[in-house]
Formats: structure tokens, C-alpha cells, sequence
């Protein structure tokens, strides 16, 4: 079952309807569990297909369960297999072919199914999760249909209160909020992202048949800029119907994103970009290396140098999660040089000029557009790596030459950063326009009479392509 | 969680709002739908009525001797649509032959009008001029086809065809008009309820507009059609039971052709032009299991050839075109001026083969006068 979809929005809204039927602790966990389990069966007939993901499932219980049982011991046993369980499910390229399964078997969301069973087995060791979690908590949190092809990655603890019954209440208006939620992602997803990905396949083919300079230069600045639109809306669409439909169930997902390209710099760039991922790892990933690291170095002189070590393992990792290619490895190192070089520069500055001056610079409306503009620039160019392979973009820069390609970049620069700048401004004065002190944007009528339309143009998407909704690009990770 | 409530995280909803939000979001998605039925109108415009067009109760519908209209389908160019002094959507008069002339008359319905095609592509203009160059004599097309003729009244035509002393008669059919022959209403597409929903949003014009764009994918379009129930029926191999009344009608209308024109001694060539979903069932990407595109088009030759009339099946032309959708009206569904194109060829090859046209196959012949 596609997500999102109209199918998955049907099922969701059935499954809904009986969990909110009763307000039973057993008869929620019951339908839950129900629902998580037939939506995952709803990806393959084939029973074996299902072994390795089992498995995979087996070992986070046994561990969680044996580590809660006070055999702390056993953590780093498990963390090691829960890792090695995930590369070898994965099918990293570098392991050898002699040791994979044969491919088939089920891995959709496996990658979020590991975060969720890392998170686990760490909290357990550090004794965050201080009760016992039976099987059926354990595989509705790790299993949870609404995030599990694409996250957002919850925490335990996040779940477990929900479950305990903290949730929000279901009544019309959490189901009108959660409706305009769904909408605007399904709209974001099914139009938006849509529209977006054929105009840069059509610049890519464009590119390969113009003849002027000129051109190739436009169908380049096409191609460079309009992917991330296209994967922000693409995976911010995903994230919206999926927070809207838990929303159903009472659930709170975290959010993904917060305006990802209005940040000043790739540091917050990654703060507001895949929040989740971002947030993890910074938990499990950034806070144990550095702490790690000044306790092996406890000199304070190397503390922002062990601080930029560390952010440059956290974001390589960011990349190379994305896939096992040489493609992503590299995409791995630009996420991680780019906080780097931002990191060394904000010291390098603040070092010469000073935190004041460096401050009032910031707040400079030139700088702030050239920041803006750089951030998304260096976020585009990094992604190249990411839908594109090695041939693909020597063939694309050399049809538009390395004079072109400067042309190209500084445009991206200059242009996103003005258009960004711009978007801000307006943003800051349409939520100035009020009635009764509350700004009109976010008057119930106006997103009412929005949302209806959106609703309007999406049936008559969805009728002129009779297609299935595109691909989240996030599912494959 | 003290304080999780709605709310706290949306905001109170005053009770009138309960009644006010519904009713904006309807108000808004009708002037939406509205609003856009009004700009797909403007963008897209239709004439549907031809105003030369009128209806006798003998003969069916007719159109007026030295009329002028114009037509068109939101989808095609604006077509003018000239008549006779008959009546006929003929450049040449309907008056005698000249002592060398050669005349073809032809009967049948849209198709064979050339319904929403340009009169310079009709098949039968393009067969005049062709036949004209073959021949070195002047030969006209007289049309006497009209666009929605119950097929039962065709000898009516057929006797006023044979009244202008023609060489041939030429007649297109289709699958459409095999499901039509039957009078009053077609017996074997009872309209499912998707269809009643299609018919009543059809007067929509943006419903129009979404059709042609979703047809532009071909595999979606035949996918979609073989879902229609009773409508795609003649696609499903073996033909249902319900097609007999159908059948037993052709036969009884090819035994009054045979009867008419056996007495004036006047060849009869039946061509049967197909669908765009019998096209993309011929060509072997578009294949799918159960369906026979040549199914009906079989059975109509061999009622038709029973008779003794000269049948041509044009499937397998259209089929060999690189470019099906081209030779539709992807939404409307009658051929356009390339249809026609592929339809004039085979009309000009048929005739080839019949005594009165015999001379002028001659310099279509190579060197071993095949």
C-alpha cells in the first residue's frame, strides 16, 4: 500500500473509526496492533518475505527485554547485532554477496524500524525506559503504520505516553486540523511535488538537446534548483498526511520540517530539515562522540576541533544512511564537510572580528540573502549526489562546460537567496495583516476555504493523471 | 498529559462554526468547480449543433440542400461543414454524372460524414482527388452519411444513394454502430451506474478537459475502457449472448443491401473502421489477455461477405500506424483527419478492385502488373 494514498487513506480512516470506537486501553492496543499488522502485510503475500524483518524485530525485543531484566551487559551485544542485523537486511554493497540473502524479502521502513529499536536498546542501557515493555507496546511502537514506511522517527518515551493514554482527544475539530493536514500534504505530494519533478526531467532532457549556451545554462539552474523544492514538498507532503492521519488515532508525530530553506546557514539547515533524523542522531550520535572524545582529549583548546570532528561523523553518517552507493558516500562528506566549513568559519569569524561584529553581520540584510542563498545553493549542488549518479553528472557538466557551470551556481546563489529573502518578508507581512489581533492567514474561514480547494484541484489531479500518487523518495531509504 | 486538548493546541470553535465551516468549504469547492467549468469553457470551446441539421421522420436526420455550418469538439479545429444542392457534404454538385464521370455514394453515419474532420481530410474527399489523378477522369464522393442515423433506416439512404446512378457504394461502420443497430436504444450497453455518473458529468466541459489529458496515456485510457462494463463488451473474447439481436439486425439490413444493389448491379464495399481500443488491442505492447480486438469486425465480415458485399477490415492498418492516439479524437473517439487518412487508402484500393474503376488501377501497378 502506497503512502501516501487514497487506499492508505481509506484504510487509515476504517482503522481509525474502530480504535476511536471504544477508549479502552486493551481495545486500542488491540486495534493498532491489528492495523500495524495488516498494513505490513499488505507489501508481500510470501510469508518468507517477512522471516529477515522478524528477525530483525527479535533481536530488538530480546534485547530490550533482557536489558530492562537488569543484564546490562548485554546492551552493547545487542546495539553491535541490531547494527549488523540492519546492514546485512540493508544489503550494503560492501558485504560480500556470499553472506546476503537472496533479494525479495521485506524491507520497506526498515530503516526507521532501526532507529526506533536503537533508540530502544540505548535508553534501556542508560535507563531512561524504567519499566518493562511487552511485546504488543514493542511492535505497535516499532511497527506504527502512520511512520513506519518513512518515519518521522518517534522516541520511546514519546509513544509510551500516548499509550498510557495521554493522547489527543478526537473530536471534531482535532478531526478538521487533522483533515487540513492530510489535505495539504496530499496536495503538496500529489500536485506540488508532482508538477515539480516533471518540469526537472524535462530540463534534464532539454539539456541534452539544446543548442545554445545560453540554454543549457537555464536548463542546468532548472535542474540544480528545482530538486530540492521538489524532494522538500515530496517528503514534507509525506510527513503532513502522516501527521494528520496519527492525528486520527490521537497520536502526535514530531514534525520533520521547519521552513528548511529560510535558514542562514547549513548548521541550521540541518536543524530544520528532516528533524527527526537530525535529532536522533545528535542524541545518539553527536552527544556520546563528543563526550567520548573530551574525556579521551580533556583539553580545552581542542574542544571546537573535537566539536567539528564530531559534527563531521554525525552528518557523513546522515549521508551514507541514505544509501550504500559511492554516490551517497559522498553525499555523505559534503553534508558533513558543509557543517564543517560552516562550523570553522562561524569560529574563524567570531575569532577575528569578534561575536559582536560577526552578530551584526549576520543580521545584515545583504548577508542574509547571500547566506540564504548559499545554504540552499550548497544543499542543491550536495544533492546532486543523491539522485544522481557519477556518469550522469559529468555528462550534465560537461554539456554546460565549467563557464557555465559558474554562471550557473552564482545565479542559484544570487537568485534563491533574493527569492527566499522575498518569501520571508512576505511571509512576516501576511502574518501582519490581522482581524481582531489574529493575523487573517490564520483565520479558520481563510484555511477553510483553502483547504477546499486544495481539495477541488487534487480530485481533478488525481482524475487527469489516473496515476498512482508519486513515489516518496524517503521510502526507499 | 495535563492540558492536551484541542483546545489548547487549535483553539476554541465558536458553535456557529460548526454549521459555517461546512457550508464555506462546499460554497468554496462549488464556485471552485465552477469557476474552473467557466475558464475550461473559455479555453476549450465547443459548437455541438450542426444548424444545417434537421429531422425527418422518414429518412432520419437530414441536412438542408446549400447549407453552411460550422462545428466543433473542444478537442479538434473548427470545421465547416458545406452542403449540395442534395443536401450532401459534397464539394462537387449532386446533379448527373457527366458522360465520363465516375460517382461513389456514401452511406453510413459520422464516420463516414467525417464527423469533426475538415472536409479537405475526409476520407471521401481524399479519395476523390486521389481517384481522380488514377483514373484521368473526374470523379466525385457523393455523402450522403449523416451523424446520427438509426442504422435501420440505411436502405432509405441506400434507394437515395442508387438514385444518383453511382459506380460503388461505399459505407464505413463501427463498433459503435453495430451496438446501435438494434432501433430505439442499443440492447447491449445497459449503462452501469460509473457510465450514468460519466454521462451526467459529461456536460461538464472540465470533465472534457481531464478525459483528454488522462487519454494521452494510452495504456491508462485502454485499462479504463476495458473496465466499462457492457460498453467494452465487442472487446471480450467470446462475444456474449446479448450481441445476437445485433447480428441478426446486420444480417437482415446486408440482405436488403444485397436486394438493392444487386438490382442496379452497383458494388457495395463495407469497411469497417475500428476503435481506438480495437487499435491498441491489435498492436502486440497493448495486448491483453481476454480481449480479441478482431472479434466483432470477423463476424461482421462474414454476415457482410454472405451477402455478397465487399468487406475490408481496417484494424490492422490503424494498428500498424507508430502513432495510434493520432488517427482518435482521444475524448470523442471518431477519427481524426489522419483516421481518415489510413480509411481513404484502403476506400481507394477497394474500389481499385471493382469493375468500374478497373482502368485506373492500371498505373498502380509495377512492372509485373500485380
Amino acid at each position: 500500500m502506497n503512502v501516501p494514498s487514497w487506499a492508505f487513506l481509506g484504510f487509515s480512516l476504517a482503522a481509525a473509526i474502530l480504535f476511536n470506537l471504544s477508549a479502552a486501553a486493551w481495545w486500542r492496543r488491540s486495534i493498532l496492533l491489528a492495523t500495524n499488522l495488516a498494513f505490513l502485510l499488505s507489501f508481500s503475500d510470501q510469508p518468507k518475505a517477512y522471516l529477515p524483518f522478524a528477525a530483525f524485530l527479535c533481536i530488538g525485543y530480546s534485547g530490550t527485554s533482557l536489558i530492562l531484566a537488569g543484564l546490562q551487559r548485554a546492551a552493547y551485544l545487542f546495539i553491535i547485532s541490531t547494527l549488523v542485523c540492519f546492514i546485512w537486511i540493508k544489503r550494503y554493497s560492501f558485504l560480500p554477496d556470499a553472506v546476503l540473502l537472496p533479494p525479495g524479502y521485506l524491507t520497506i521502513g526498515v530503516s526507521y524500524v532501526f532507529f526506533r529499536i536503537m533508540s530502544l536498546l540505548i535508553d534501556a542501557h542508560a535507563g531512561t525506559v524504567a519499566h518493562r515493555i511487552d511485546l504488543v507496546s514493542y511492535l505497535n511502537y516499532t511497527l506504527n503504520f502512520s511512520s513506519l514506511v518513512s518515519g518521522p522517527i518517534q522516541r520511546f518515551a514519546e509513544y509510551h505516553r500516548m499509550e498510557v493514554g495521554q493522547r489527543l482527544p478526537v473530536d471534531a475539530v482535532s478531526i478538521s486540523a487533522a483533515a487540513e493536514r492530510i489535505v495539504i500534504g496530499l496536495f503538496k505530494v500529489f500536485v506540488l511535488s508532482s508538477a515539480l519533478i516533471s518540469l526537472q526531467r524535462h530540463s534534464i532532457d532539454a539539456l541534452g538537446v539544446d543548442s545554445t549556451s545560453v540554454a543549457r545554462i537555464g536548463d542546468g539552474i532548472a535542474i540544480a534548483a528545482l530538486y530540492p523544492l521538489y524532494l522538500f514538498l515530496n517528503f514534507s507532503g509525506y510527513t503532513d498526511f502522516v501527521i494528520g492521519v496519527a492525528r486520527l488515532f490521537g497520536m502526535i508525530l514530531p514534525e520533520n520540517f521547519d521552513r528548511p530553506f529560510s535558514s542562514g546557514n547549513f548548521i541550521e539547515f540541518w536543524s530544520r530539515w528532516h528533524i527527526s533524523l537530525s535529532a536522533w542522531l545528535k542524541t545518539y550520535v553527536y552527544m556520546p562522540l563528543i563526550i567520548a572524545l573530551m574525556r579521551r582529549f580533556p583539553y580545552p583548546r581542542l574542544e571546537p576541533l573535537l566539536g567539528v570532528l564530531s559534527y563531521f561523523v554525525t552528518f557523513f553518517l546522515v549521508g551514507v544512511w541514505h544509501g550504500q552507493t559511492s554516490e551517497f558516500v559522498f553525499f555523505g562528506v559534503l553534508q558533513g564537510g558543509g557543517v564543517v566549513i560552516n562550523k570553522l568559519y562561524q569560529i574563524a569569524c567570531e575569532a577575528a572580528v569578534g561575536p559582536k561584529t560577526y552578530r551584526r553581520w549576520r543580521a545584515n540584510q545583504l548577508y542574509r540573502v547571500l547566506a540564504c542563498g548559499l545554504t540552499f545553493t550548497y544543499f542543491a549542488f550536495s544533492l546532486l549526489w543523491f539522485w544522481s549518479s557519477w556518469a550522469e553528472i559529468a555528462r550534465m557538466a560537461s554539456r554546460i562546460g565549467w563557464p557555465g557551470l559558474m554562471l550557473l551556481w552564482s545565479s542559484v546563489i544570487v537568485g534563491a537567496g533574493i527569492a527566499i529573502r522575498a518569501g520571508q518578508e512576505t511571509r512576516r507581512w501576511a502574518y501582519s495583516v490581522g482581524i481582531a489581533g489574529a493575523p487573517v492567514l490564520s483565520s479558520r474561514y481563510l484555511r477553510t476555504v483553502t483547504a477546499s480547494v486544495m481539495v477541488v484541484v487534487l480530485v481533478i489531479v488525481s482524475v487527469a493523471l489516473n496515476a498512482p500518487a508519486p513515489e516518496i523518495v524517503y521510502k526507499a531509504f | 498529559m495535563q492540558g492536551l486538548t484541542t483546545a489548547r493546541l487549535f483553539g476554541r470553535l465558536p458553535n456557529n462554526d460548526y454549521v459555517l465551516l461546512p457550508l464555506l468549504s462546499l460554497l468554496t469547492i462549488c464556485v471552485t468547480l465552477l469557476g474552473l467549468e467557466f475558464a475550461a469553457r473559455w479555453c476549450w470551446p465547443e459548437i455541438a449543433v450542426d444548424s444545417c441539421e434537421f429531422h425527418d421522420d422518414s429518412k432520419g436526420f437530414q441536412f438542408r440542400p446549400n447549407c453552411q455550418s460550422y462545428v466543433k469538439n473542444f478537442e479538434g479545429p473548427l470545421v465547416s461543414n458545406q452542403y449540395n444542392e442534395c443536401g450532401f457534404r459534397t464539394a462537387e454538385p449532386c446533379s448527373s454524372k457527366l458522360p465520363n464521370q465516375l460517382r461513389v455514394a456514401v452511406i453510413g453515419t459520422s464516420v463516414s460524414r467525417g464527423y469533426l474532420v475538415p472536409y479537405t481530410e475526409t476520407f471521401a474527399a481524399l479519395a476523390t482527388t486521389r481517384l481522380t489523378e488514377l483514373c484521368r477522369r473526374p470523379v466525385d464522393f457523393q455523402n450522403l452519411a449523416t451523424e446520427s442515423v438509426d442504422l435501420p433506416k440505411l436502405p432509405r439512404q441506400l434507394e437515395e444513394a442508387l438514385s444518383l446512378n453511382p459506380d460503388a457504394i461505399v459505407m464505413a461502420i463501427t463498433a459503435y454502430d453495430v451496438q446501435q443497430v438494434v432501433s430505439g436504444r442499443n440492447a447491449v450497453a445497459r449503462l452501469t451506474t460509473r457510465q450514468w455518473l460519466a454521462r451526467k458529468l459529461n456536460v461538464m466541459r472540465l470533465f472534457d478537459v481531464l478525459k483528454y489529458y488522462r487519454n494521452e496515456n494510452l495504456a491508462v485510457f485502454l485499462d479504463n475502457f476495458l473496465q466499462l462494463g457492457a460498453t467494452a463488451d465487442y472487446l471480450r473474447a467470446p462475444l456474449a449472448h446479448v450481441w445476437a439481436p445485433q447480428f441478426r439486425a446486420l444480417d437482415d439490413l446486408f440482405e436488403r443491401a444485397e436486394q438493392l444493389t444487386r438490382h442496379d448491379n452497383v458494388p457495395f464495399v463495407l469497411m469497417f473502421v475500428p476503435l481506438l481500443p480495437q487499435v491498441l488491442l491489435a498492436k502486440p505492447e497493448f495486448a491483453r489477455p481476454g480481449a480479441d480486438p478482431y472479434q466483432l469486425s470477423q463476424l461482421v465480415g462474414t454476415i457482410a461477405r454472405s451477402h455478397g458485399l465487399t468487406y475490408i477490415d481496417d484494424t490492422a492498418n490503424f494498428a500498424a500506424a507508430d502513432d495510434p492516439g493520432s488517427l482518435f479524437y482521444r475524448v470523442d473517439g471518431h477519427p481524426s483527419g489522419a483516421g481518415h487518412a489510413v480509411i481513404a487508402g484502403d476506400v481507394v484500393a477497394s474500389l481499385l478492385l471493382q469493375p468500374a474503376f478497373a482502368a485506373c488501377a492500371v498505373g498502380t501497378r509495377g512492372p509485373g502488373g500485380a
